[in-house]
Formats: structure tokens, C-alpha cells, sequence
């Protein structure tokens, strides 16, 4: 199981590389870019640790930021399919993590791992579109709105946080 | 306990989020938000508790035996994951691609985990603990648990065994064996003239019709006998399930067991780093006590000199025939069986020798050590023989035979008393 978790995390990670070339085709800061994105994503792959698990997954956030840049691009509209992607990949390197090396897969665990990675790889892409959704609406440009939006991201960090001390 | 896949959730939520302020991107906010609702979703999702425990499908087997050890998971709350990893005794082998087990489970479900293993050696072995780690789903949440280990009892390999030679020694209680000396019993032994006092009905009447005078038939009484097995345990060469004392106690074994059918008292004696004894008793569960206490012999090193005088009386009872298995590598039980010549028991060694498992001498360095440990050793057998302790190899059915008649002519002989 973890192998097949880990080719799934590699294949995610391709998709979105992928996805980014065809933002910006035959940039050459961008291919400079996935070299050191793929040494990292391998990294989480293979090394086993917590924070190159992060990493792999801050690396293809920062490589599809890049890809935007380089393209020009004013607005994605398949961010929520990237989104959804680099959740999966954060995901399943999470199960090849914790999962041992074994040979013998029961089919029962293989089947609920199926359906939760298409619950990840679904809510990523709906929450994505909610958030394109909420971001194409014309707020209104002021120092109140700004306010507003930097209040959600503290807020984005903050309450994971406290449910997390909660739970303990 | 939470995972580290909150800690990995949290911070890309907060990297992406906070880049996507800092570059005005609304892409990237995008991403932070996917992971913030995976987190969300995850973290809402209850804890799961796992209650676990080992059991085996049988306590007792035979070395070789398959058996079944499952372990039962019961779930409060659904598990994303459980992974079970049994750590058994190494000689009680569990197939490595079955050691490790990962298995969903619902709330309130039972499961449970079937593993096969071969009990590959003798010995009281522990089948566990189980080692139990539950993801609950969106794998936010984990459980560790331990489940105890369980006992699972080996029992040597039954080896052939037989001997029909008769004991030096035997007993004034009934048995199987005849006796030394002529008096009531069923076993004829010759014919010879009437004295005044025998039974009439022991009259020989087709020998007196010949001779033309009285004749009696002797008979000689069945006795049973004493037997102790004296276990060397000062040191254990070989390789796995076939050292040294892998053979002692398999051949112990089937010793008590062969001696035990014959109504016979055996007893045992562990003389090694750690003394151990077993009073000699006859029947069934005297079987079962001599194989549990041989299956409890282990070595342990020691460098303290052991006398059999350590012993308590009982355990070496006098006029029991002593059948020591020895390797005969350790010269404290050789001098212990020399002194057990010394008191007079009708003694026999064993020999669960490494000779067969030397592997060939490659080079003349090793060829030369293996010629001089194997002088050593026959020097040492030479001098046990000169105390009168007949050292016989071990090798199944019969093996004994020959050499026992020797201790009991030896033990027949008229001996010269000091006055």
C-alpha cells in the first residue's frame, strides 16, 4: 500500500508539473524551476520525513505560483483541479508515511483508500471553486476589504490550530 | 493523538495563504483553501479507540506445528486504517509478508487478523505483544495500542527411542523390569532343585519327572527403576534448531517418555548456569511435568563452578540410573558426571556432540584447531571411561541399548569392601 501511495502521490505531482508547462510552455526559468521542484517532490517521496512531505507539497505550490507569473496568466480557472491535486499528493504521501511496507494489500483497505482519496481530490476541487467563485465577485477596493482578507487568513491558521488544542 | 498531518495541513494552509497576500494571487489562495477544508473536514471527524488482544489456536504444539495466531480488533468509532505488527518470538516464525497487516475498520466492528506461523524450536515461547495503530479517518487522529503477549508452549520433536537392556538397579515396587535377584514374579529365569520352603506350585513337574527329583522353576520379580536425566546446560553450540541442546532435550524426551511407558520413575536435572530439578515421579503427568521442565532449560552464562552436591538429595535419587546429556564441551559438567561416577550411580553420558556440525576445515589454520579440539574431546571421553561412565553418541532407537547392558555388568560385578 504504500507504494502504490507513493506512485499516486508521484502521478499527482507529474499532473500539476504538467498543468504548469501548459500555463507557460517553453519557459526556460520555469524547467530551471522543476528540476529543483521534482529533487524536492523525490525527496518526500522517498526520504520518509515529515518535512519533506511539506516541502514536496509548498514546492508544487510554489512551482504552479511561478507558472502563473511566467504565463501572464490573469486568472486560472483550473485552480481548483490543481488545488485538488496538491491536496491528493499531500494526502497520500501522509498514507505513505504512516502506512508499513507490505506486500499483501486488503482489498477492503484499498477500496476505502480509493474512495477517501476521491473525497480529498472532490472537496479540494470544491472548495477551489468556491473560493475562484468568492474571488470573481468585485469587492469593493479599500483598506476595510484588505483588513478583511488578511483577518480570514489569520483566521485560516488560527482555528485548525485551536480545534487542534481542543482535541488534546 | 494527532497526527503529523495536521501539522503538514496547517502549514501549507498558512504558507499559501499568506504568499497569496503577500503576491496578490488569488491561484494560490486557492490552495490554501482546498487544504484548509480538507483539515476542516478531517479534524471533525471523531477519534477512533481500538481494543485489541492476541490469541493462539493452540498452547501446546510440537516443534514444526503450524498454528494461528489471531489478533482481535474491535473499534469505537471508524478507523481509517489499523495496522497491526506482531512481534512474536523468532522461534515462532510468522511468514514476514504476513508480520504486518493494515485493515479498515468500522465503528463497533470486530476483526480479526489471522496469522500463520511454524513453531520452528522447542521452548516456552511468547506470541506477541501486538503492536496496533488506528488512523482515524482523514487520518488527523491515531491510537496506539499494545496487546499482551501470549504463551505458547513448544514441545520437542518426538524422537524414537527404545531400549530393552535391562537396569542396574531397580526398585522394590512393580514394574517392567526383572530383577537381579531371584524371588516372586512371572518371569522364569531356570530350573533348580527343590529346598525346603518352596511353593509347591513352582514345582517344575516335567523336569522332575526326568530327573527323577524335585525341581523348582525360579522366577525373578518385575520391578520398576529410577531414571534421571541430567541435563548439561553450561553451553549450547550449533546451528538454530539443531545445537546442542536442541538434541539433549529432544532426546530427553523421548527418553522420559519411552521410561515413563515402562512405569518406571524419571526425574530431571538442569546442571548449568541456572540449577533446576525435578523430583522423579512416574505416570502421565510426571510425562508432562519432565517435558515442561525440559522445554524450560535454557543456558545461561555463568562463570561460578556448580557442584552436584548443590542438589538437593532428592533430586539425584541413590541407585537411579543417570543418563546425562552432554556436548561435553564444558569441563564443570564433565567433572560434575565424574563425581556422579564417584557416588555410585549407574551413570551414562550421552553425547550430543558438535562433531557432525564442525563444517570442513577450508584452511590449515582451522583444520589444525578442529583436530586439536577433537584430541581434547576424545581425551576427556578416554578419562570419563576410566572413572566408568560409558559415553555413548546419540542416535535414536536403540542407541542406548548396548551401552546400558555395559553399566548394568558393571554395576553386577562383585566389588572388594575395605575394612
Amino acid at each position: 500500500m504504500r507504494d502504490l501511495a507513493r506512485l499516486g502521490a508521484a502521478l499527482c505531482a507529474v499532473l500539476v508539473l504538467l498543468r504548469d508547462h501548459a500555463i507557460a510552455p517553453g519557459t526556460p526559468a520555469l524547467w530551471q524551476a522543476t528540476y529543483l521542484c521534482a529533487a524536492v517532490v523525490v525527496a518526500g517521496l522517498s526520504l520518509f520525513r515529515d518535512g519533506f512531505a511539506t516541502a514536496s507539497g509548498v514546492a508544487l505550490g510554489g512551482h504552479y505560483l511561478l507558472a502563473l507569473n511566467y504565463g501572464d496568466v490573469t486568472a486560472d480557472l483550473g485552480a481548483p483541479i490543481v488545488a485538488g491535486l496538491v491536496v491528493l499528493h499531500l494526502d497520500l504521501l501522509d498514507l505513505a508515511l504512516s502506512v508499513p511496507r507490505e506486500r499483501a494489500i486488503d482489498p477492503a483497505f484499498l477500496r476505502s483508500r480509493l474512495r477517501h482519496a476521491a473525497f480529498v481530490f472532490g472537496l479540494g476541487v470544491v472548495a477551489g471553486s468556491v473560493a475562484v467563485l468568492v474571488a470573481t465577485v468585485d469587492w469593493p477596493s479599500s483598506t476595510l476589504t484588505r483588513a478583511i482578507g488578511v483577518a480570514g487568513v489569520a483566521l485560516a491558521v488560527v482555528i485548525p490550530l485551536g480545534m487542534l488544542r481542543a482535541r488534546r | 493523538m494527532t497526527t503529523p498531518h495536521v501539522g503538514r495541513l496547517t502549514t501549507f494552509v498558512a504558507l499559501a495563504l499568506l504568499t497569496a497576500t503577500i503576491a496578490g494571487r488569488v491561484e494560490v489562495a486557492v490552495l490554501g483553501v482546498a487544504a484548509a477544508a480538507v483539515l476542516g473536514a478531517s479534524l471533525r471527524r471523531e477519534a477512533p479507540s481500538v481494543t485489541t488482544e492476541v490469541l493462539v489456536s493452540d498452547e501446546r504444539v510440537y516443534e514444526g506445528d503450524e498454528l494461528d495466531l489471531t489478533i482481535r480488533l474491535r473499534a469505537t468509532g471508524d478507523a481509517d486504517s489499523v495496522t497491526v505488527r506482531l512481534s512474536a518470538h523468532p522461534a515462532l516464525r510468522v511468514r514476514h509478508r504476513d508480520a504486518t497487516v493494515t485493515v479498515p475498520l468500522r465503528d463497533g466492528e470486530t476483526r480479526d487478523v489471522v496469522l500463520k506461523a511454524v513453531a520452528s524450536r522447542w521452548g516456552v515461547l511468547s506470541a506477541g505483544p501486538a503492536y496496533v495503530v488506528a488512523y482515524g479517518r482523514g487520518r488527523t487522529h491515531a491510537e496506539a495500542v499494545v496487546a499482551p503477549a501470549q504463551v505458547v508452549r513448544v514441545l520437542p520433536r518426538r524422537e524414537e527411542f527404545d531400549a530393552s537392556a535391562a537396569h542396574p538397579h531397580t526398585r522394590a515396587l512393580a514394574g517392567s523390569h526383572p530383577a537381579r535377584v531371584a524371588g516372586e514374579g512371572i518371569e522364569p529365569t531356570g530350573v533348580r532343585e527343590y529346598r525346603p520352603g518352596d511353593a509347591f506350585r513352582r514345582v517344575n513337574w516335567r523336569v522332575t519327572a526326568r530327573r527323577r527329583a524335585m525341581h523348582v522353576t525360579e522366577q525373578v520379580p518385575e520391578r520398576n527403576a529410577e531414571v534421571v536425566l541430567f541435563l548439561d546446560t553450561y553451553v549450547d553450540r550449533g546451528p538454530e534448531g539443531a545445537t546442542t541442546l536442541d538434541l539433549a532435550v529432544r532426546a530427553g524426551a523421548a527418553i522420559a517418555e519411552h521410561y515413563l511407558a515402562s512405569m518406571d520413575r524419571v526425574g530431571a536435572v538442569s546442571f548449568g548456569g541456572v540449577l533446576s530439578w525435578l523430583y522423579a515421579d512416574a505416570g502421565r503427568v510426571q510425562q508432562h511435568r519432565v517435558v515442561e521442565h525440559l522445554i524450560g532449560t535454557a543456558t545461561v552464562k555463568t562463570y561460578a563452578d556448580k557442584d552436584v552436591a548443590f542438589l538437593p538429595a532428592r533430586s539425584l535419587p541413590p541407585r537411579a540410573l543417570v543418563i546425562a546429556l552432554s556436548p561435553l564441551l564444558d569441563t564443570r559438567a564433565a567433572g560434575a558426571i565424574a563425581d556422579l561416577a564417584h557416588r555410585g550411580y549407574g551413570l551414562v553420558v550421552v553425547d550430543t556432540s558438535p562433531r557432525p556440525l564442525l563444517p570442513p576445515p577450508t584452511r590449515w589454520a582451522r583444520d589444525l584447531a578442529q583436530r586439536l579440539f577433537l584430541v581434547e574431546r576424545d581425551a576427556l571421553v578416554h578419562r570419563l571411561a576410566e572413572v566408568g561412565v560409558p559415553v555413548v553418541p546419540w542416535t535414536g532407537a536403540g542407541s542406548l541399548n548396548v551401552v546400558l547392558a555395559e553399566v548394568t555388568r558393571l554395576h553386577a560385578r562383585p566389588r572388594v569392601a575395605m575394612r
